[in-house]
């Protein structure tokens, strides 16, 4: 029998990750050369740096293991 | 016709195939965190990024690489990794369902020692590569003029 909370989690990740998508556009005009993390459609925090994001994070009490942590820029890199 | 249960959707996130999953390893101290990986057919290997490893707080100091790789115009160490076992969405008709797979994956550490190319180093995505799809007997489907992408498996 499937774990419901496996399940919530990979459900509300896709909404997130098709959320993120459709707002790029928004979220690059407002946090454009930041790292965002963002959960259930809203940015929780940003930083340019990637380990000022995680300690603002932790001083909030953040669970990051729901979160996703992303760079926005409108620079792609080919991988 | 192939049945919906069998698919495992893709999303198509500015131009990349992402794959949404949940990931625990007891081995990394890893419990239940959810992940983007961009699935990537250019790269023979899987790696969690310099990013995903400081956030999933991947212990790497002192591990020896099994070798260095180029990804996204930076160099890293590999370091090799437990297995992983990932959680992923199957569609179904009735229901929400996932497949539980055992994933090899490395680690990706940064060889730069500036500030700014530390940053680049830290945003590039995780991606899973053709190893994922040959170890988990998945094929790729891609119909690009639908806007769809899933992955199936042909075990």
């Amino acid at each position: 029998m499937a774990d419901t909370q496996i399940v919530q989690m990979l459900v509300k990740g896709q909404n997130d990750i098709s959320w993120f998508d459709a707002n790029f556009n928004n979220l690059l005009s407002e946090y454009d050369e930041q790292f965002i993390a963002f959960k259930d459609k809203k940015v929780l925090d940003s930083d340019p740096r990637l380990n000022r994001l995680m300690e603002k994070l932790k001083e909030k009490n953040i669970n990051v293991s729901d979160v996703f942590i992303e760079f926005v820029s409108k620079i792609k890199h080919i991988l | 016709m192939t049945s919906l249960v069998d698919r495992i959707p893709l999303q198509i996130v500015e131009g990349r195939l992402v794959l949404t999953s949940v990931i625990e390893c007891k081995q990394l101290r890893i419990h239940r965190q959810v992940m983007r990986f961009i699935l990537d057919t250019g790269s023979p290997n899987s790696y969690f990024s310099y990013k995903d490893v400081i956030k999933l707080q991947i212990p790497l100091a002192g591990k020896n690489p099994s070798g260095q790789t180029d990804f996204g115009g930076s160099r890293f160490d590999q370091i090799p990794l437990p297995k992983v076992t990932m959680y992923i969405l199957k569609e179904g008709k009735q229901s929400k369902d996932y497949y539980t797979v055992n994933v090899s994956m490395s680690a990706l550490r940064t060889t730069k020692t500036s500030q700014k190319n530390i940053k680049v180093a830290e945003q590039l995505p995780s991606i899973l590569g053709i190893d994922f799809l040959k170890e988990q007997k998945f094929s790729l489907h891609l119909i690009l003029t639908e806007d769809l992408a899933y992955l199936q498996y042909e075990g």
